[in-house]
């Protein structure tokens, strides 16, 4: 599914996925996922259908109840919290809906929090690598509003930028589109397919993208690799085209959910 | 033959509510223990991590618990002047026991009186605060946000709790038992008693040994951190819904208060010991 060549970033081996709330049940099954360097990947499923938890998941925040999970080709449970540490950074997690910002921080103080925690930045060196992320994304306007008050369609921008200061190799997005107008879904599109092939942030270097969505017209034009929840499991599309031709039962619930103007 | 009522087994929703709340309290205070145990073992291998952004939430505590109750803790530390000890002091002159007044005042105003009055006084306009917002950061997803940039959510929510809640309580202890000293004098002084400021300061020089200093400091960093912990944990334990908050908060006012008699009822074994 994933370029076969790349570099595995994350990998998810015969894996089952339970919610924290209810450990026995599980939601997700026999999952064999590979996100490979470069892959742009949109994850299509029916509400409450796992996309948040398939996401935490991948990004070591939810261990997986069975099968295993490996990070930057380590099997992640082996690993030691510090030797797990450097893995986990190199991989950015944007939240769904308000991206559960901090609301007690400004939104630039919100994403100089990694930098200031994990780097001990100090005041000069954390504004000279935020400014540019706030600047890319379009924040700069809002840098010194409380999180609080930052507009309900920008937030999950401020959870992009927070997750895009510490310069990750993956990038994994929680329904980004989701009650947005054609112009913020717009924007996510365009700045995530630029981040994918290599964006100045980056230092020209590419991010790999997951997104979930539960309309996959908004991304079909955009993504690369495609996979469905489909019941407890994961089905994967090898191509555009195979999705598009593919007559799999939960497709025109899909494609026909055109709550976001493509 | 009739049994007497004594002899009686108890009707069983009185065994079964007992039994609830005795597992209850046990299932509590193993839940405060650990959290106590994980935030001691975070703040030690973590002690010199992020700096900058630990210490000035630190400060941000002692300005909360410390600096903004000074106003409350001076009124509090003249009530306490006029009504416990220019009162007392009074009544020792009049029975001719007035050396005496030094070792009182140390007993009842700078070992219990004190760090008591500090600690409940903390606990009731910072401790119930605490307990919502904590709750409500965990019912946003906060905590899940911190794991996922990893950082570590008791290191970054927890510990300059404990650390600033110690510090302030130490601090306004301290403020506390010098004003209600000085405005204890002050009443002495209207009554006309006949004591000078030289003789009612020497004889709590006199009184007063290292210990009691060493002491002070122990019990009331002691208090900062239970109440730190027992309000982060009812914060953070379960996400708070609206109507969970009064339930949690009152949980934590009673937690903190028991624990906070439990830890002086020790410092007392060693008073007497000393």
């Amino acid at each position: 599914m994933s370029a076969s060549d790349s570099p595995s970033l994350i990998e998810l081996r015969d894996a089952a996925i339970a919610p924290p709330s209810a450990p026995g049940v599980l939601v997700l099954e026999h999952l064999n996922w590979r996100i490979a360097a470069g892959d742009f990947w949109v994850i299509g499923g029916l509400q409450s259908s796992g996309k948040s938890l398939l996401l935490h998941c991948a990004a070591g925040l939810l261990p997986p109840a069975q099968g295993s999970l490996r990070l930057f080709d380590q099997e992640i449970a082996e690993l030691s919290r510090e030797d797990a540490f450097p893995l986990l950074l190199r991989v950015g997690l944007v939240f769904e809906n308000d991206a559960r910002l901090f609301t007690r921080l400004t939104l630039a103080e919100n994403v100089a929090l990694p930098l200031r925690y994990h780097f001990n930045a100090n005041d000069a060196d954390a504004t000279s690598r935020v400014q540019p992320v706030l600047e890319a994304t379009g924040l700069l306007d809002f840098a010194g509003l409380s999180a609080g008050d930052v507009p309900r369609t920008l937030r999950q921008r401020v959870g992009l930028a927070r997750a895009l200061v510490l310069q990750p190799d993956v990038l994994l997005i929680d329904n980004p589109l989701a009650r947005l107008g054609r112009s913020d879904a717009w924007w996510w599109r365009d700045f995530l397919k630029r981040l994918n092939t290599g964006h100045a942030l980056t230092a020209g270097k590419p991010v790999a993208i997951v997104v979930t969505t539960d309309d996959l017209r908004a991304w079909s034009p955009t993504g690369r690799q495609f996979a469905l929840l489909d019941g407890r499991g994961l089905v994967c599309f090898a191509s555009r085209d195979e999705l598009e031709t593919s007559a799999h039962a939960l497709l025109p619930e899909l494609f026909a959910d055109a709550r976001v103007a493509v | 033959m009739r049994v007497p009522l004594w002899a009686q087994p108890l009707p069983r929703a009185y065994l079964d509510f007992v039994g609830r709340v005795l597992l209850r309290t046990l299932e509590t205070i193993h839940g405060i223990g650990a959290f106590s145990l994980i935030t001691l073992g975070v703040a030690v291998t973590k002690f010199n991590r992020a700096p900058r952004v630990l210490r000035p939430m630190i400060r941000e505590q002692v300005y909360v618990a410390g600096l903004r109750l000074l106003p409350f803790v001076t009124f509090l530390g003249f009530a306490l002047g006029f009504v416990v000890i220019g009162q007392t002091v009074a009544l020792l002159n009049r029975v001719s026991v007035g050396n005496l007044a030094g070792t009182v005042m140390v007993t009842v105003v700078v070992r219990e009186l004190g760090p008591l009055f500090t600690a409940l006084l903390v606990l009731a306009r910072v401790g119930t605060a605490n307990v919502i917002e904590l709750g409500n950061s965990r019912a946003r997803g906060e905590v899940e946000a911190l794991e996922a940039l990893n950082i570590d959510p008791v290191h970054y929510l927890v510990v300059p709790r404990v650390f600033g809640m110690a510090i302030a309580i130490t601090s306004l202890t301290v403020y506390l038992i010098i004003t209600a000293l000085l405005s204890g004098y002050l009443f002495v002084f209207l009554q006309d008693v006949p004591l000078s400021p030289g003789d009612y300061f020497a004889q709590l020089a006199t009184a007063l040994v290292w210990e009691d200093f060493a002491l002070l400091a122990g019990k009331t960093a002691i208090f900062g951190s239970i109440i730190a912990l027992v309000t982060c944990y009812e914060g953070l334990s379960r996400p708070l819904r609206l109507e969970d908050v009064a339930g949690a908060s009152t949980r934590a006012v009673l937690l903190s208060v028991v624990g906070c008699v439990f830890v002086d009822t020790l410092f007392i074994i060693v008073y007497l010991v000393m």
